[in-house]
This record gives C-alpha cells, sequence and structure tokens, in this order.
C-alpha cells in the first residue's frame, strides 16, 4: 500500500498497515526532520523493523541528501532477518513503480560467516578464521609473496584487490547468504567485499558491536557521514552493551600467556635487529616523527586495534622512552611483572583509577603517558615485526588495551581486584576487573558524530532511565500500545498459591516450602488447562537448579510430566539449543512442552515463542541482579552520584526490563495470543508495574492482579476459551489494521487515487 | 619457604641467609661480594631483573626529573626521555656501565639546580594531590551518609503516613476512598519536596569543595611565577590601568570603624594620589592614572 506523511510517500509492502506502525512513521520522520535522537517503545510482533525500513528508505530516496541508514542488530539471525526485509520491501517498491536507483543494501558479519575459502571456511572457531584469514591477506605477506614463490594467498581476497570498489558488485539488496553465493560466484571474499563497499551503500545492517565498540567501530564505521542514520534496534540492553564493551578482565591465565609473548616479541626484536634492522629503524623513525600510523597502514593490516582514546591524545606523538622497540619490550615486562605481584595479595582490593596509576607510578616508575600509548604502541609493533599468528598475543593486547584504558579515563572505571570468585569460596582465582560503569562513555561518541540516533525495543519502559544512564537528549520520546480486536494476551499477576501463602523470590523466602511448593502447584495446574508450550522464566540458575532438586523431592515434577514434557535451559549452548529444538517438536506433535529456562540467559533474549510454542509463559518471582557483586555496587554508586538514580530504581528497572522481555517473548505478532504469568507478590505494588512496557501495563487490571492460583487459572480457563473462537479478520479492520481510508479517516494522507475515491464513497454514503 | 634476595639480585632462602651471615658479613655464594644479613631484602617482582631495573629507575628518577615544560618543543622532550631509557638499559644490561655514570654525574653537576628545582615540584604536586584525593573520600563520605539519612527519613515518613491513615481511617467518619485519596496527594507532594531539597545540599557540598580546590591551584600558581626569574618593567609593556576612587570604603578590621583611627589628617583624594605616587615611583613612568582622571 502507498499513503503519505505530510508530503512523504511512504511505500509499505502489505496491504494493510497497524495503526501503531503508522503512529510509530510519524514520530520517526519527526526525529528525522528535526535532525535529533529518538527513542521509540513498541510492542514485540508488531512489524517494528518493516515499518522502520519503509519509513527511512522512503525518506531517503524522496529528500534530497539521501541520508545513509546504519541498521545495528543483535545477533546474526536478526541481522538476516531484517535484511530479508529489506529485500522484499525493495522488490515491493520496484513493483509500484519506484525507480530507486543504484539502490545498494548489505550486511556485515564476522569472517567465521561470510568465508568462502575451501580450506579456511571449514574452521569453527571465529578466531581462528581471523587468524587464518590474515595469514593470507596481510600486506607483508602479500609482498612477500611476490619475490618469494611459496606462500599462499587467499584467491578471493586477491581478486577484490584487482578491482575498484564500484567495480566489485552491483547494485541492490543482498543477504548474508547472497553476499556469500555472489562471493563463491565470482571468486571474490564476501567479508572483504562487504567492507570495501560499505562507503557506498544505502542501508547497512550489522551487529551492536561494529558501531559500539571501539576496538572494531575504528575500523568498519569510521567513514559514515555526520548525516546518517544510526539505528539500534533491540536496545534494551544497550547499556550493558556499551559498558561490556569496555571492561577488561585480567586473570593469572592472561599474564602467564602475555608474559609468554612478550618474550616471544623481544626474541622476534632481537632476530630482526640482526637480519635487517630497516623496518625497525622505520618505524622508530616514523615513530619519532609522530606521523599517525594509522594513515599509512592499510585496513587489512591493523590488527591489534586499541580502545578509544580522545581525539587530542591521538594527535600526539608517543612518548619518548617507548619509541624503541626493545625499550618498548621492557615496558611491558615491567608493567606485567605489577600485575603479577598484585595478583599475589590475598584480599579484595577496589580503587579508582587515578590511585592505580599513583601506585603503579610509586612503584614500577612508569608514568601516566606511556601507558596511554600501550595499545597503540603494540599495534604498531606487531605490525612491524609482520607477525600474524595474532591469536598468541591475544593475551597481550587485552593487557596492553587495559593499559590504555584505565590511563586515559579518571572518571567512569573502577579497577577491582578479587583473590577469590565469592565471598563463600575459598579457591583461589585471583582476577583483576577494570570495571567500566559509565554507560556513556561508549556510546557518547555516536551520539555526538550522528545526527539522527534511534534506540528502538518492545521494552524501553521506563524510559526516562536511558536517557540519564546515556547521557543524551532524545527530540522524540514515545511508547506505543498495540492495537487490538481482541484482546490477545493476558498478563495476571499471582501473589498466592491456594493456600493463601503470599508467593515471592525474595531472598529471605526463596526456599520456603510453602512458596516452592506454591510455585510447584501454579506450574501443575498451568500444564492441566494450557495447550500446547508453556515457557517458565526463573530469576536465575541458582534458584532454577534449588527449586527443581525440590520439586523432583515432593512429586511435583511428575505431576507436570503427566501433563507435558519437561526441559532444561543450561548455561551450555549447544545443550540449550538441544532442548529447544526437542521442545519445539513436542509442541508440534501434541504432546505439549514445559521450558524451564533463566531470566537474562539465551532463551530469554532472541528466541520467539510464537503461536503454539509458547501459549503461556510463567515467571517466576523478580529477576533482580546478584547484588552483591562489587562491580555492580560500583555501578550502583557511580549512577548515583553521576546521574541522580536511585539504586533501587535502577535495580527494580533492569529487573522488570529483563522480565518483560521474558514475557514479551510469547507474543509475536496479532494473530497470536498466549498468557503472561508473573508470580511474585511484588508485581503487585504499583512501583513495580509501572516499569512495565505501557502496552504490558495498560492491560494490567484489577481483574487481574494480586490473584491466587486457583483464581488464575479460572482466568486462564476463560481467556483460552476465548481465544479458541473462530476469529474473523475481517473484525480487525479499521481497528487494528488500517487500509488507506481508514488513515484518512484518522487525519492521515493516504495515497491520492485512493483518497479520491474514498471521499467519493464517503459522499455517496452521506 | 620465604626467598630472599641480595642487591647483588641473587636469591638465596630466609634460613640459609641466617646461616650464613649470622656470624657477620660473608661473600655471596655466586658472585663472591660482600654481604650483610640486612642487605637482603623480600623482592616486590617475580622476575629479578624487573626487580633490578625498579632499583635503577629509582635512582634516576632523581637525578633525571626533568619536565614536558622544560623543553622547548615535545620532540626533545621525547628525546630525553629516549636518552634516560638508553642509560637505564645499559646500567641494566651493564654495557659500558663506567661511561654512564660519568654520564650521569655530569648532568647532576650541570643540572643542579633544576634538579632541586623539580623535587621540590614534584613533591608539592604529591601533597596536593593527595588532599585532593582526600577531599573526594571525604565528600564522597558526606553524599552517601546524606543519601543513607535520606532513605531512611523517607521510610520513616511513610510509615508514618500508613500510621496515619490508619488512625484516620479507624477514627473519621469520612467516606474511606476519599481519605485514601487525600492522603496519597499528601504523601506525593511531601516526598516531591524532599529530593528536591537534598539535591541542594550536594550542590552546597560541591561549591564549597569548589572553592577549597581552586585556593590549592592559586597556590601553585604563584610559586611558579616567581620562579620565572626577576621581573623587569622595561620588557612588559605598560598599560595604564585605572585606578578608582570609591566613595565609601569599609575596612574589614572592625578597629577602623571608628572614625578616630581612620582620619590622619588627609583627605582621601590625597592619600590616593601619595598611594599612586608611591607605587610608580620605581618604575619610572609616570603615573597615567592621575592624568587621565584629570582630563575626564
Amino acid at each position: 500500500m502507498r499513503f503519505f506523511i505530510d508530503d512523504l510517500p511512504v511505500i509499505f509492502p502489505y496491504d494493510y498497515v497497524y495503526p501503531e506502525q503508522y503512529q510509530y512513521m510519524c514520530a520517526l520522520k519527526r526525529s528525522l526532520d528535526s535532525k535529533g535522537h529518538g527513542m521509540l517503545e513498541m510492542p514485540s510482533g508488531t512489524g517494528k523493523t518493516i515499518s522502520l525500513l519503509s519509513l527511512i528508505i522512503a525518506y531517503q530516496q524522496f529528500y534530497p541528501g539521501r541520508r545513509k541508514l546504519v541498521y545495528c542488530s543483535r545477533t546474526v539471525p536478526e541481522i538476516d532477518k531484517a535484511l530479508s526485509e529489506l529485500k522484499r520491501l525493495m522488490q515491493y517498491r520496484q513493483s509500484q513503480g519506484c525507480g530507486d536507483e543504484n539502490f545498494f543494501g548489505l550486511g556485515l558479519t564476522s569472517r567465521k560467516n561470510l568465508c568462502v575459502h575451501p580450506r579456511v571456511s571449514k574452521e569453527r572457531k571465529g578466531a581462528v578464521v581471523d587468524a587464518r584469514c590474515r595469514e593470507m591477506t596481510a600486506s607483508w605477506v602479500r609482498a612477500k609473496a611476490k619475490t618469494e614463490g611459496d606462500i599462499e594467498l587467499c584467491d578471493f581476497y586477491e581478486k577484490i584487490q584487482t578491482l575498484e570498489a564500484a567495480d566489485l558488485i552491483p547494485t541492490g539488496v543482498y543477504t548474508l547468504e547472497d553476499l556469500t553465493d555472489y562471493g563463491k560466484d565470482n571468486g571474490m571474499c564476501p567479508y572483504y567485499l562487504a567492507r570495501r563497499v560499505i562507503p557506498l551503500a544505502d542501508v547497512i545492517i550489522y551487529s551492536f558491536h561494529y558501531m559500539l565498540d571501539p576496538k572494531v567501530a575504528e575500523l568498519v564505521s569510521k567513514e559514515f557521514e555526520k548525516d546518517s542514520i544510526v539505528v539500534f534496534d533491540e536496545a534494551h540492553n544497550i547499556d550493558s552493551i556499551c559498558i561490556d564493551s569496555l571492561s577488561i578482565d585480567i586473570n593469572q591465565r592472561t599474564l602467564r600467556a602475555s608474559t609468554a609473548s612478550v618474550e616471544r616479541l623481544g626474541e622476534r626484536v632481537e632476530e630482526m635487529k640482526n637480519q635487517n634492522s630497516e623496518k625497525l629503524r622505520d618505524e622508530y623513525d616514523r615513530l619519532v616523527e609522530g606521523l599517525r600510523d594509522a594513515l599509512a597502514a592499510r585496513d587489512e593490516d591493523l590488527v591489534l586495534t586499541n580502545p578509544i582514546l580522545p581525539d587530542h591524545v591521538l594527535r600526539e606523538a608517543i612518548p619518548g622512552n617507548i619509541r624503541k622497540a626493545d625499550h618498548f619490550v621492557r615496558f611491558l615486562k615491567r608493567f606485567i611483572e605489577y600485575l603479577k605481584a598484585r595478583m599475589r595479595v590475598m584480599h579484595v582490593v577496589a580503587e579508582t583509577t587515578p590511585s592505580f596509576l599513583k601506585h603503579i607510578r610509586e612503584v614500577t616508575y612508569i608514568e601516566r603517558k606511556p601507558l596511554r600509548f600501550c595499545a597503540e604502541r603494540l599495534a604498531s609493533l606487531v605490525r612491524t615485526l609482520e607477525i600474524t599468528d595474532l591469536e598468541e598475543y591475544g593475551a597481550l593486547a587485552k593487557v596492553a588495551g587495559f593499559a590504555t584504558l584505565c590511563s586515559t579515563y579518571d572518571a567512569g572505571f573502577m579497577v577491582l581486584f578479587e583473590p577469590y570468585e565469592s565471598d563463600q569460596n575459598r579457591v583461589l582465582n585471583p582476577v583483576l576487573h577494570l570495571a567500566c560503569l559509565d554507560a556513556a562513555i561508549a556510546i557518547k561518541p555516536v551520539f555526538q558524530r550522528f545526527n539522527t540516533v534511534i534506540i528502538t525495543s518492545g521494552t524501553l519502559s521506563p524510559m526516562e532511565m536511558y536517557p540519564r544512564m546515556l547521557e543524551f537528549a532524545p527530540v522524540v520520546q514515545e511508547s506505543f500500545t498495540m492495537t487490538l480486536a481482541r484482546q490477545c494476551f493476558a498478563p495476571l499477576v499471582v501473589t498466592r498459591g491456594g493456600d493463601q501463602v503470599t508467593v515471592s523470590s525474595k531472598f529471605e523466602v526463596r526456599n520456603d516450602p510453602a512458596v516452592v511448593r506454591n510455585y510447584g502447584n501454579l506450574l501443575i495446574e498451568m500444564a492441566r488447562v494450557v495447550p500446547d508450550g508453556i515457557v517458565a522464566f526463573f530469576p536465575s540458575y541458582l534458584y532454577m537448579e534449588s527449586i527443581v532438586a525440590m520439586w523432583n523431592e515432593n512429586g511435583v515434577l511428575k505431576d507436570v510430566w503427566r501433563h507435558k514434557l519437561i526441559f532444561v535451559e543450561t548455561p551450555d549452548a549447544a545443550e540449550t539449543s538441544v532442548a529447544l529444538q526437542n521442545y519445539r517438536t513436542a509442541c508440534n506433535n501434541g504432546r505439549g512442552a514445559v521450558l524451564l529456562s533463566v531470566a537474562r540467559g539465551k532463551v530469554s533474549e532472541g528466541i520467539d515463542f510464537d503461536h503454539n510454542y509458547g501459549r503461556a509463559v510463567v515467571m517466576f518471582g523478580i529477576p533482580y541482579q546478584y547484588t552483591e557483586s562489587r562491580i555492580l555496587k560500583a555501578r550502583l554508586e557511580f549512577m548515583r552520584e553521576a546521574h541522580q538514580i536511585r539504586e533501587n530504581d535502577f535495580l527494580t528497572f533492569d529487573a522488570l526490563r529483563h522480565a518483560s522481555q521474558c514475557i514479551g517473548r510469547v507474543l509475536r505478532g496479532k494473530t497470536d495470543y498466549g498468557l503472561m504469568v508473573l508470580a511474585d507478590k511484588r508485581y503487585s505494588r504499583a512501583d513495580k508495574r509501572s516499569k512495565l512496557p505501557r502496552w504490558i501495563n495498560t492491560c494490567l487490571t484489577e481483574t487481574s492482579l494480586n490473584l491466587s492460583t486457583d483464581m488464575a487459572i479460572g482466568l486462564m480457563r476463560k481467556f483460552l476459551k476465548a481465544m479458541a473462537q473462530p476469529f474473523d479478520m475481517s473484525a480487525q479492520l479499521g481497528v487494528s489494521m488500517w487500509a488507506n481510508e481508514h488513515i484518512v479517516q484518522h487525519g492521515g494522507r493516504g495515497d491520492v487515487v485512493t483518497a479520491e475515491s474514498t471521499a467519493m464513497e464517503i459522499d455517496q454514503v452521506g | 619457604m620465604k626467598l630472599l634476595v641480595s642487591p647483588c639480585y641473587h636469591r638465596m632462602c630466609e634460613e640459609c641467609v641466617g646461616n650464613r651471615f649470622n656470624a657477620g658479613p660473608a661473600p655471596c655464594p655466586e658472585c663472591h661480594r660482600i654481604l650483610r644479613k640486612n642487605d637482603f631484602y623480600q623482592p616486590i617482582f617475580e622476575d629479578l631483573t624487573v626487580e633490578n631495573e625498579v632499583r635503577i629507575r629509582q635512582r634516576m628518577s632523581m637525578i633525571y626529573n626533568k619536565r614536558e615544560d622544560d623543553f622547548k618543543s615535545p620532540k626533545e622532550y621525547n628525546a630525553y626521555l629516549e636518552m634516560v631509557e638508553d642509560h637505564i638499559i645499559r646500567l641494566l644490561y651493564d654495557v659500558d656501565t663506567n661511561e654512564i655514570d660519568h654520564l650521569i654525574e655530569r648532568y647532576k653537576r650541570e643540572n643542579q639546580a633544576s634538579i632541586s628545582k623539580n623535587r621540590t615540584k614534584q613533591q608539592r604536586e604529591e601533597k596536593l594531590q593527595r588532599i585532593i584525593s582526600d577531599q573526594e573520600s571525604i565528600k564522597r563520605q558526606q553524599q552517601r551518609e546524606e543519601y543513607l539519612k535520606q532513605l531512611e527519613e523517607e521510610k520513616r515518613e511513610k510509615e508514618q503516613a500508613k500510621n496515619s491513615l490508619i488512625n484516620e481511617l479507624a477514627t473519621s467518619d469520612k467516606d474511606a476512598k476519599e481519605i485514601v485519596k487525600n492522603k496519597m496527594v499528601q504523601l506525593k507532594k511531601s516526598s516531591l519536596s524532599n529530593r528536591s531539597a537534598s539535591r541542594k545540599v550536594q550542590l552546597d557540598i560541591e561549591s564549597l569543595l569548589g572553592t577549597i580546590d581552586d585556593g590549592f591551584g592559586d597556590d601553585d600558581m604563584e610559586e611558579d611565577e616567581v620562579d620565572t626569574g626577576p621581573f623587569d618593567p622595561a620588557e612588559s609593556p605598560y598599560e595604564a590601568m585605572k585606578i578608582e576612587l570609591r566613595d565609601k570604603y569599609d575596612d574589614p578590621n572592625p578597629a577602623f570603624r571608628q572614625g578616630t583611627l581612620a582620619a590622619a589628617g588627609v583627605t582621601r583624594e590625597m592619600h590616593q594620589r601619595y598611594t599612586i605616587e608611591g607605587a610608580m615611583a620605581g618604575l619610572f613612568v609616570p603615573p597615567a592614572t592621575e592624568e587621565q582622571d584629570a582630563r575626564q
């Protein structure tokens, strides 16, 4: 269909548009018009991705400037899904007579997923693929191959080097599969192909990390114009991703490996000195001159990448005392020995980065400035020494990154040393954490560099939290509810068991037999009334284990078994995917199944339980984080001081965003239906409820709050019976689905032709 | 078992050190240097070359302590850093030790003044740093306490409100719904005012700390300026300073508020002229301000 938003013609590849999609697009357009950032929340399963794409593509093609779209998603399947939606949209646009000349869209993912080299692509680990690839594509290897015959190069890569970027690939939309196929057919490397043509593309779809992780962003994302539109989809966890990308953990194994690497580095330096010192000399001269290495180095060779340094630092020359290769090797050795000495301490130490640096200076006479250049200097040295096997230097690069980060930032970081894994555990396993506490550090460059950054997800409530944590000011900030012709999901808050004992995962009562029994009864009753699949979420693996053990003893599991099969999620990804597959089989063949899984686990993020795969989801307890963690405590304190976010507010916010992620899994579209059961006394409190997304919250009425198990089961029966009635699709029209005339009715502008015809119709009726 | 290290960087366990050196000085079993029991110490680092290096650095840092601002360009500074690093590495690997020692001695003699100056500077800086970090931790502590107090208060208030609500429900004849509604509104208001009050307190602490920090900063600056050498008035461009005569002057010293002490037999204008002339007398420049004033 075709309609207008203001003066912008939007082509939408379906016959009808959901009202919330229309509103979403209006909000999105406002944000694009004002060139400001936006935050948009829309329920899962209402076609966020397609609304986003159709509006932005329409915008891009209609207005001058052709603003590039950079779409970031979480996982590879999600990237692929977005790409195929894009492909479908572009085909539809074509059929509607839109020229869209030279439209070019593609996705980027790691070498492991894209490699077509017959031998390398067989490798199973991403790091190994990267290393094998570099062995054949590094510029010095290729230079050497010119003089010496017997060095293997990658033909796919060589082919790319012979062509200009514009001639590599015809324009169009390529899914990841299309890209590898094209690579295979034309003998080109899809990975480097994608990297080369990114500057030419109109739409790029890749993972969050290519934008947020400073180590990778430098390589991939530095060429985008300020005018580009950056979208983070499924961004409810964006603060954790930001923090993870800047946090580094160092343990004894890392240190041992880096000592070995330093030794090898020293040997290589000596070797090179004896053979031909020209290269080392060149590097040295370059460093003396203070020329930026990055300019000289080809991007394929920029192998050990460094964490973010502010621009003014990057323009400075590398300090004199680490300029010479052997000086730098000694420097690294000294730093590692210092860390080792720190590891021998038997008590917990938490300190700020300035005090950590001060201590380093007192003990080893290492100043702040050379530390700051550590990562960059190491990258330069590795390049000069022509080392391709970077796997071995991973640990050392980590240590260098640690040095650089902790000497660059005074605030927002914490150095934490923990000799034991936990307070109860007396097994020595010392870890040195460099914990980033401020999510804004990683994402700030993105907000500053691009005019429009859109953060969107199914669950962003409470929305005022994100701008504070990420330090940005959205011009558009909206939450949309789902318009429904029939109420196809029912959130229920169960606070008591059948015996009126309150249930809660509060620490004091969580292992109380009465609570465990009541949770068990709830599951048994649900297994009895709900058809097909049920997904049950627990706050943590630990709690799940203990509760399942108790259920096993008191026969709950046996009772559940009578109605459904039981599958369990484990921390092991392979095991979980087998469990998931069997769960689906059991749902399909009518036996029915229960999947016991964990909030914050793999299942709760990114796996959909649509239709018969999930007719009900039950959340046992509130998934709070482990609050005794020192890093979390430090982060809470930081947020209280820097952003005025109270500890409890954040913890509740974080717990409920995970809870709503979990229960949101059950509903993936308007034809779907599902029950959402929140089993904890605390959910019925106003402060908890208000933090749920608006579309769930509005459905929580008095009747669905504060239920006991038997009351909830009654409501479930009623709901399932209602849902089982045949559903007339035409009832949706005009309510939860709009054609052109409905857009006009609601004060919008439909397509010119149809708008006139509807006007006539209205006249006739009148 | 405790491993100790000798000044010649050889390891020996505590017991052996006792056995060997209890009777007085004895040669090291490895390099035959004469050692005493007291010379042995516990090493910080696993790698003894690093231990040695750090010792050397300690010595060097007392002598080669120039800073970036002592040099005209960063390039020169970097060259200097590299030179120092070269010395250290050569000392560590025992290459031309005598020559290096000579160089160091010479450098020490030539730069006596700047070494001691930089040393005091560094000490000052360290002190300043310490004070600042102390202040910060105090501030953090205060904020923490403030926050906890606030939480406590809110909790208490909530409790109170709840109690009074129950009381009211039990005693008054009004509609129960009405009462609950009223109470809710009250509660919201009080918590809001509470929040804004707490923020204000925090700001006050901030500003207070700001002034303290500034005080330290200024102190340092003054010292630096004195260091740059005697002031030459001929070199600096002279700009006429405008000094205004105020109608009234309140001396902070309360003693001078009494008229008897203030009157010395001169008018205010006269006093101003004397002061300005006195100030300018040594500079060989006429007091421009007075002329300008006269012209105006």
